[in-house]
This record gives C-alpha cells, structure tokens and sequence, in this order.
C-alpha cells in the first residue's frame, strides 16, 4: 500500500515514539505493526528521514550494534514528540469523515 | 554522496539481505528481492539531496536571516526612538562636504543588539563566522544602498567635482556603515567570547 501524504511521518514517529531505531529496523516495525499493509522502500525512507533530521524531529547518531558494525540510530526528540499528538489527530479526525462520508468501514 | 550516507544505506542493504536469506532464499533470490526493495535508486538520491538541500536552506534562514532581520529592525527601531526623543546627532566636520554624523547614544547600544543578533545565530547552532556575518547585515546591506546611490550620484548629478562626491561618500560609509558595523561586531564578539569563543 502507498502511503498518503503525511501518514509517512506519522509512522516513523510512532515507531521511534518507543526507543531509538535504525533506520532498517523503522521499516520492518513499521511493515509489522500495519501488518504488512505499510512498506517502505529505501528511496522513500532515507531521504524522509533525513528530511526530518532536518526538521528537528529527530536525531541522528552513530552506534555500535551487537555485531560490532556502526549503525545510525534515529530517536525521537521533543519537537518531533510534540508532533505527533496533532498528526494523530488529524489523521482519526480525517478517517472518521471519510468513514461517515463513504461508509468505508461499511465496505 | 556523503560517506555516512552510503554506509547507513549499505548497512540497511545488509541487514535486508540477511533477513531474506534467514527466510530461506537462495543468495541470488535474496539479493534480487534486497535490490527490490530498495527501490529506484535515481529517485533515492534525488530525494536525498532535495532533503540535504531543504536542510541548509532551513539552516541560513534560521542561523543568519533571521537573526540578521531582528539585529536591523531593532537597530533602526532604536535610531527611530533616539530621533523621537529628540537626541540630536554629533556632527564632526573635516572640512567641505566631509561631515561625520553620529548618533552617539545609538552607537552606544549598537553592541547590546549585535549581541543580539550573535546570541540569536548561536542559538540556532550557527557557527561563529555566521553569528559575525548575521549581526554585521544591517550595515553590509545599508554600504550596498550607498553604493547604489553614489554609482547614481556619479551619473545622474555631473555638476559636482568627483572629490566632493566621492568625500561624501566616505563620510556617509563611516557614520553608517563602519562605526555602526564595528559597534555590532563588538557584541557579537564580545557575546560569542563569553559562549566560549576562546575554544574555536
């Protein structure tokens, strides 16, 4: 499934909202919890994150993982946090009318 | 591309693949679906620079425009209350159309808005040369009008000696630009030493 113009950010906060990621395991959290339904491929993740980076949503940094190799780990900071409650907002506020208007849920 | 860009990628590259052979597929078949899924490569580095480059704008604007707009409006908000108030300039005269003009009290808290304008650049992590740079814009924008003026004054009013014009024109950059850039400076300077300039 594609993802609709702001749902992309309103998904990686939601995973990082839970610890520090790298930017692989975003991906497979996200294509986990939406149950296969959300999937990312690396063209449209890396540059939203750092598109979000850049934004002061998250940080960036350098960690060394279990098997010894450097990875870069995302974590949510306050800004991005702060994000999130509006977005998810939004975003139920944008289902339910969708839902009165289309009987979606109905479907 | 950046060095840590290509790592991160590699290193998701990676993880993919050994995710997919972990489900059982073959070397090829892994590295073919890994290659899938990454996606189309054109558009990712597309994508990543549009992203880098949405980042440094975002990073002028916060590190030197802004604070460069604050440090000339409050600037020149403070010349306009010393005027309203009824400070009368310093008028130093050297001599036919060589005049200083200086609004002594307005020079005086130049170096607490430069300060300003410094504080404001840091802030925003600006390095010192763009704390410097952002608090000196008022008078680097104020010598390019100037500028202007005199290259029009050469043409458009001939009758006047090019000396004359050209002394003037030295008199106005001093009271306007220099005195008024170096106050600014000085607090910017004297704002980022105390931030620890001392180290870098």
């Amino acid at each position: 499934m594609e993802f609709k113009r702001g749902t992309a950010e309103l998904a990686i906060l939601s995973v990082l909202e839970d610890g520090p990621l790298h930017g692989y395991e975003i991906g497979r959290r996200i294509e986990q919890r939406s149950g296969g339904g959300l999937r990312f491929t690396l063209a449209a993740l890396y540059p939203l994150l750092y598109r979000m980076e850049q934004r002061g949503w998250l940080r960036g940094e350098w960690t060394v993982g279990e098997n010894g190799k450097q990875r870069r780990c995302y974590r949510l900071l306050a800004r991005g946090r702060k994000m999130l409650k509006p977005m998810r907002a939004e975003w139920a506020e944008f289902v339910s009318a969708l839902e009165r208007l289309a009987k979606v849920s109905h479907a | 591309m950046d060095e840590g860009i290509v790592c991160e990628l590699a290193g998701h590259l990676e993880e993919l693949h050994a995710a997919l052979r972990g489900r059982g597929l073959s070397e090829d078949e892994a590295f073919a679906q890994a290659c899938e899924q990454a996606g189309n490569w054109e558009e990712l580095q597309r994508g990543i620079i549009s992203a880098k480059e949405e980042g440094a704008m975002r990073e002028r604007v916060r590190q030197i425009w802004i604070p460069a707009l604050m440090t000339a409006l409050i600037s020149y908000a403070a010349l306009a209350v010393f005027r309203w108030v009824g400070v009368r300039p310093s008028v130093v005269h050297a001599g036919e159309a060589r005049a200083l003009v200086v609004y002594l009290p307005w020079l005086g808290v130049l170096p607490f808005i430069g300060a300003i304008g410094g504080f404001l650049s840091r802030r925003a992590e600006g390095d010192r040369r763009r704390a410097y740079f952002a608090a000196g814009l008022p008078s680097g924008a104020l010598a390019g009008i100037l500028v202007l003026i005199f290259a029009l004054a050469l043409v458009i009013d001939r009758g006047v000696a090019w000396e004359i014009k050209g002394t003037a024109f030295a008199a106005t950059v001093a009271s306007w630009v220099v005195l008024p850039g170096i106050a600014l400076w000085f607090g910017a300077f004297v704002e980022g030493f105390r931030k620890g300039d001392r180290a870098g």
